[in-house]
């Protein structure tokens, strides 16, 4: 039944969207990660692919995570000599989050979760109605 | 009696299945909707003229038995197509818009809430068309 099939296809639409969401939290539980000694460096921001892929098996085209990469992007740096890992100038790296970045990143993501779960909801609706011809 | 040997019945679920088929290609492109270099895809709008004339559609005949069987039968999918003019391509070369495939898939939702009410309709009439007879 094809209306199952556009039920998988958003449903893997909300794994790779919750995939998302995961990696975005990683990055925001990590924005004050630094290195324990001098020499080390600091979290990298994540960020998340997506790919989308032929479903042999069903014929449709999901949506899954090719793969999770690091930002390659500068590291912050900040004075403060005091701190354990701050190097012979007295700077200390902190990982390249930008926790304003992140947050829109997750409100994108929190979008998209949404717009998925909606579809899932139609193709539900007009099963049931096609279900309800049965009752006449 | 089968109901699918009437004409108006016919039309509808084929109508039905294009709806369906419709719903899959807009779940598609919601699921897409991050993904680079996706574009966004609908269905060729559906036509009764087409709908009416398929019945004059030829359809291949195996003679030998290593003929590949076609995987589409004479009802199979609607023709896909990409959307041209896309409102607007985003940098990762993704050009779905949500609000836009939302939007479509309301309308398609609705479009089959009418149909499946014609169906029950059309049935509620051969209903008390037999009811008469006694």
């Amino acid at each position: 039944m094809d209306l199952y099939q556009s039920m998988a296809v958003s449903a893997s639409g909300l794994k790779a969207q919750g995939t998302r969401l995961k990696v975005i939290s990683e990055n925001l539980a990590n924005a004050n990660t630094t290195a324990e000694t001098p020499g080390d460096l600091p979290y990298r921001r994540k960020t998340v692919i997506f790919k989308n892929e032929l479903d042999r098996a069903m014929d449709v085209d999901k949506v899954r995570v090719a793969k999770v990469d690091v930002d390659k992007g500068d590291f912050q740096r900040r004075y403060d000599p005091s701190h354990p890992s701050a190097d012979a100038d007295g700077y200390v790296l902190l990982p390249n989050v930008n926790s304003v970045v992140e947050a829109m990143d997750m409100r994108e993501a929190q979008r998209s979760y949404e717009a998925n779960l909606s579809a899932i909801d139609t193709a539900r609706q007009m099963l049931t109605r096609t279900i309800d011809i049965l009752r006449t | 009696m089968d109901l699918g040997n009437l004409g108006i019945f016919k039309l509808m679920s084929r109508k039905m299945d294009w709806l369906t088929q419709r719903q899959q290609v807009l779940s598609q492109n919601i699921a897409n909707a991050d993904t680079p270099e996706y574009k966004s895809r609908d269905l060729k709008s559906f036509s009764f003229r087409d709908a009416l004339s398929d019945n004059r559609r030829l359809t291949p005949v195996s003679t030998n038995a290593s003929h590949l069987a076609g995987t589409r039968g004479p009802g199979g999918m609607a023709k896909e197509e990409k959307v041209r003019d896309p409102y607007e391509t985003a940098p990762d070369g993704n050009n779905v818009i949500l609000e836009d495939q939302m939007m479509r898939m309301s309308q398609n939702s609705m479009d089959y809430q009418t149909i499946t009410n014609l169906y029950k309709k059309q049935v509620a009439m051969i209903k008390s068309a037999i009811r008469t007879g006694g």
